[in-house]
């Protein structure tokens, strides 16, 4: 995936664990897991929220990493 | 790009020749074979099972009974776990949930087929009308296991969901309405659904063939040993329908976005 994030840090630093910040941003435990993994990227609207809730900007949460080949 | 163009349609050819070699061999295989043989084997087997009816039934219902409340068991236990993990141990835990649906789901339902396969031996008017004695006693037997064996997966499957929507609230789909999927799919948040359209895109595309070959494999059982044409005809209707009911929902959204 070409997005890198640092939710995970911006989690531990609210002090929240996946659940909370699943249930402050209305997704599930699993979809938090998931963009932490980086297995997922979340939709413009998701990402806005979570924005909101750690009081950053997006960019400070999730970047985009250009491919190698390209 | 023509160069590309032009390879492309002479493997089409190619295909087309591998496919008519395949046909050439198969018919002669079939002329070669004693399928008259194979035919009365078939035959023969369809009784057996139609003479075993009762007691195939009985532990098909059985089986169902024990895999379908091990898995009631299995989850509970899993949702207890999920309650106080953390959040790595949670991803585990709700793959092995996602595990035991999947086991739960398809022998579900490979039970309910096999059911309905060796039911259908001694479902024919004809049988049905000249049973008798003991013979129809096992047969009525028969189907009451058969009918009863539905009546208690319908009842598991409304447990499962119930046990589902327990560790996922804000999950309330109705399992009785007639639109229960349309509802959960509604209560899934974005990655929870790409992750049902990319099943449902691998299905769509495992069913097309699947279809296709079946109903080529429906035309030979009809030409060997004439087994009638409605399984041709159903499995055709079903080809067609899969089709149209993928093209008409890509229509209807870009419409939608369209007129937005």
């Amino acid at each position: 995936m070409p997005l890198e994030n640092r939710l995970k840090e911006h989690r531990a630093r609210l002090g929240m664990n996946q659940s909370e910040l699943g249930k402050r941003s209305g997704v599930s435990r699993q979809t938090i897991s998931l963009i932490e993994r980086g297995d997922y990227s979340p939709s413009v609207t998701l990402a806005l929220k979570l924005a909101k809730i750690f009081q950053v900007k997006v960019e400070d949460i999730f970047t985009y990493v250009e491919d190698e080949e390209t | 790009m023509q160069k590309k163009i032009r390879n492309t349609y002479i493997k089409y050819v190619l295909l087309l020749l591998l496919c008519t070699a395949i046909g050439g061999v198969t018919g002669a295989v079939i002329t070669w074979v004693n399928m008259d043989g194979i035919g009365t084997g078939a035959q023969g087997f369809i009784l057996a099972l139609r003479t075993a009816m009762l007691p195939l039934l009985l532990v098909l219902f059985l089986l169902d009974v024990i895999i379908g409340e091990t898995v009631l068991k299995v989850n509970a236990a899993l949702g207890r776990q999920l309650e106080n993990a953390q959040d790595e141990e949670g991803d585990a835990i709700e793959y092995n949930l996602e595990l035991m649906s999947a086991i739960a789901l398809i022998s579900g339902t490979a039970i309910s087929v096999l059911s309905l396969i060796i039911l259908s031996t001694g479902y024919s008017m004809d049988y049905i009308a000249n049973v008798s004695g003991n013979q129809g006693r096992r047969l009525m037997g028969a189907f009451a296991v058969f009918v009863i064996g539905n009546a208690y997966h319908g009842w598991w499957q409304l447990r499962y969901i119930k046990g589902l929507q327990k560790l996922y609230p804000e999950n309330n789909a109705d399992p009785t309405s007639r639109k229960f999927q349309e509802q959960w799919l509604a209560c899934c948040d974005e990655a929870e659904r790409e992750l049902i359209y990319q099943s449902s895109y691998k299905s769509y595309l495992f069913t097309t063939r699947l279809v296709a070959l079946l109903t080529f494999a429906a035309l030979l059982t009809h030409l060997i040993w004439d087994t009638g044409i409605a399984a041709v005809i159903f499995l055709g209707i079903v080809w067609i329908g899969i089709t149209a009911s993928y093209c008409t929902s890509c229509v209807r959204i870009k419409r939608r976005k369209l007129n937005t």
